[in-house]
């Protein structure tokens, strides 16, 4: 017992088995567009350069947080899409690889799979395939509520309900200003891709503002920005552009608020400080 | 006069002749023969478009299968742009049958070898106008009650053709019924997310004097090229008429990669399974059923993708590839000036369709090429035991295989249709004479039940 508490203490755990049983059923009922060796591939490939960065880096930790890499692997393999193997190996290694590269005051500003996805789509032969989860109802629920246990614990719950507010407010927007019926905005709201995005991207607290107020306004701007560049310059994959080309906002946030020299604390997220230490 | 309005994507059917033709023709293929194609003409009331797209462009060809009388028709798609007059042609059918049969789900039968003979059999593998009237142009000016400008209007073929451009829905529901276009209700709602993003309307009708001169009886496809970067299909506007479901195959041509949709779920469609050899004779009425299966098992929320494939080769063909001629009627522009009659060309078909419904699709079609060129199709696989005699004990076990392989046929087929296995069951057609027992499509199955069957009847 005192195991399996252990087990599950740490939130990234529980993301890691919600994410695996949705790669589960997406592979299994959803058939997703998914070489099966691109599976242990990927997992593969996101430990072994997260045991490498370790090796090189080492940053006083007991072991490397194989967890996260993990969930980069994973996520990975639930938004990106080829028929080669090896864009998938680029992709997972590229996303655990970047919370080294893409970092400011000592954080990782770019969510890294959201980052190593979109980079894949534009230079691997790989693609995005936001309508893979269809639209079914039952779906959505059993992700919401799987995920809330997760982000209960990391205390980002909020987060995401701000973010599905936004994504609520620009689509009334949407209604009345353009005329879109709301049936769209139901039609939005089933779909499989947003629950995702809502309860496992916007909501990292690795890769989101640090002032509570700040992630609000940042989840506001994602969905307005999403919904924008859908409606204005037809992008399809919004929801991931926006959060990407939004990311540089975020490090600029936390200096305003936190100041730089200020690393997360444990409290924040109940993840690792380790994970977030400055490196130089 | 009223002119009623007909602005759904509802387009001419296959011409019957051309599929009868290639059925008496089967095309030997690299691994069986091709026996039955389930082509458009199987769904009722399915429109067609073709849509070849690369870069941000798209030259749209809409088939019409509008039956009703040729005054009475008119036609409005949202587009993009205000498309002028040598953007927009008439084109035949012959290309665009062709592209149905090349890309329709396909049948394909092989004969089991005799068993008692180590053999290996090598199959080799095996390897399509405009007419324009004069233009008529209009001033161009609005409509300061409507806010409806007529952007462009001229005569192209058989068909009149506005293009407008609107600063409201409500003004445009005004002007279209002003203009003597019955249009249904609800139109002005439809129609407001197109006007408020600025799109223009294309709206053709029929040149009764144009239709005689040219002699044609029934109306041609329309086709029109435009820039696009919304990569996009207005199927909400056609279901402001719609009296059920409707069927729409699209048939979308890139330079090398699939397309799929970025707002549905994409399916495939089961494909390379074996199914009861009786199909042959009935593969329509198994397609449409395995069809409809498949979009309930999906809610009827999804769009399925019947073929993908280099349109360089097939197999087994259902129809054989496109040439670069038919290919540039359909609008591919990239291939005009390369390869010949016959040569390979750079283009990749993807088809899709969609079987909906208001409720199941509230939102247009967003198209997104992936970067996928492998091939798929749905393809179906009877498989004919040996006929000759027994003439070895190896053909003991064959028999068993048989037996095994006919029930598991059934189990597919019933899986895939919802069709009772008894009633496959029985209809599996009777085994070779080598094989015993007159029937014995289940192993398990000594008549009892078709007995007990007949005697609850009386």
């Amino acid at each position: 017992m005192d195991r399996l508490k252990r087990l599950i203490a740490d939130p990234r755990r529980a993301q890691i088995g919600v994410l695996a049983c949705l790669l589960v059923y997406g592979t299994v009922f959803r058939n997703f567009v998914l070489t099966p060796l691109a599976i242990p591939l990927a997992l593969g490939t996101a430990l072994l350069v997260e045991h490498l960065i370790f090796r090189f880096r080492r940053e006083g930790r007991p072991r490397p947080p194989y967890e996260s890499a993990l969930i980069s692997g994973l996520s990975s393999l639930l938004l990106f899409r080829s028929t080669e193997p090896w864009a998938y190996v680029a992709v997972a290694g590229f996303a655990v690889a970047s919370k080294v590269i893409f970092q400011f005051d000592g954080r990782h500003f770019i969510n890294p799979t959201n980052g190593a996805v979109i980079l894949g789509s534009l230079f691997l032969p790989g693609w995005i395939t936001p309508g893979q989860w269809g639209h079914d109802v039952v779906f959505a629920f059993a992700l919401m509520a799987g995920a809330s246990l997760t982000l209960t614990r990391a205390g980002r719950l909020d987060t995401a309900i701000a973010f599905l507010g936004s994504v609520l407010f620009f689509h009334a927007v949407r209604h009345f200003v353009f005329g879109y019926r709301w049936a769209t905005t139901g039609h939005l709201l089933e779909s499989g891709a947003l629950w995702l995005f809502a309860l496992y991207m916007i909501t990292d607290p690795r890769t989101t503002p640090q002032d509570r107020r700040l992630r609000y306004l940042h989840a506001f701007m994602v969905a307005g920005f999403a919904i924008s560049l859908a409606q204005f310059w037809y992008v399809r994959d919004s929801f991931l552009w926006s959060l990407f080309l939004l990311a540089p906002l975020v490090p600029l946030a936390d200096r305003l608020t936190v100041g730089a020299t200020n690393p997360p604390n444990k409290a924040d997220g109940g993840l690792d400080v380790r994970t977030f230490a400055p490196t130089s | 006069m009223s002119v009623r309005l007909r602005p759904r994507l509802e387009w001419l059917g296959v011409a019957l002749a051309l599929v009868l033709s290639t059925w008496s023709s089967p095309a030997q293929a690299f691994c069986g023969f091709f026996v039955g194609k389930a082509d458009a003409t199987l769904f009722n009331n399915a429109s067609q478009v073709v849509v070849v797209h690369d870069e941000g462009k798209t030259v749209l060809t809409m088939v019409n299968n509008y039956r009703g009388e040729p005054k009475a028709f008119a036609l409005v798609v949202p587009v993009p742009v205000v498309l002028q007059k040598g953007l927009v042609r008439v084109t035949e059918m012959k290309a665009i049958d062709q592209l149905d049969g090349f890309s329709a789900p396909r049948l394909a039968e092989y004969y089991d070898p005799d068993p008692c003979q180590v053999m290996r059999m090598r199959n080799k593998m095996a390897p399509s106008a405009a007419g324009a009237a004069p233009a008529m142009e209009m001033e161009r000016k609005a409509d300061k009650k409507t806010g409806v400008t007529v952007e462009a209007s001229y005569t192209v073929g058989e068909y009149d053709i506005v293009i407008l451009s609107a600063t409201e829905s409500d003004g445009l529901e005004t002007w279209l019924r002003q203009n003597q276009y019955n249009i249904p209700k609800g139109a002005a709602g439809a129609l407001k997310p197109y006007v408020t993003s600025g799109m223009k309307f294309f709206v053709a009708k029929v040149n009764i004097k144009e239709q005689q001169k040219a002699g044609f009886t029934t109306l041609r496809p329309l086709q029109f090229a435009f820039p696009d970067k919304r990569f996009m299909l207005p199927i909400r506007l056609g279901m402001l008429n719609a009296d059920g479901p409707q069927d729409l195959i699209a048939y979308v041509i890139t330079k090398q990669f699939r397309v799929e949709t970025a707002n549905y779920v994409n399916p495939r469609l089961p494909s390379d399974v074996e199914v009861p050899t009786y199909i042959k004779g009935e593969f329509k009425s198994f397609y449409r059923s395995m069809f409809g299966n498949q979009v309930a098992k999906e809610n009827g929320r999804a769009v399925f993708t019947e073929y993908a494939w280099n349109m360089a080769w097939c197999d087994p063909c259902a129809a054989d590839p496109l040439s670069n001629e038919q290919l540039q009627q359909l609008g591919v522009w990239w291939v005009r000036g390369q390869g010949g009659q016959g040569g390979a060309q750079q283009a990749f078909v993807t088809r899709l369709h969609a079987q909906y419904t208001p409720q199941t699709f509230p939102e247009d079609l967003m198209l997104k090429v992936t970067k996928d060129s492998s091939n798929y199709q749905a393809r179906y696989v009877l498989r004919h035991p040996f006929t000759g005699a027994a003439r070895c004990e190896a053909f003991k076990g064959y028999k068993e295989q048989v037996l095994a392989r006919r029930e598991k046929e059934s189990q597919t087929l019933a899986n895939l249709t919802s069709w009772r296995v008894d009633d496959i069951r029985r209809r599996q057609l009777p085994l070779p004479a080598a094989f015993g027992s007159s029937d014995n499509s289940n192993p398990e199955d000594d008549g009892w039940n078709q007995q007990m069957q007949d005697m609850f009847k009386q």
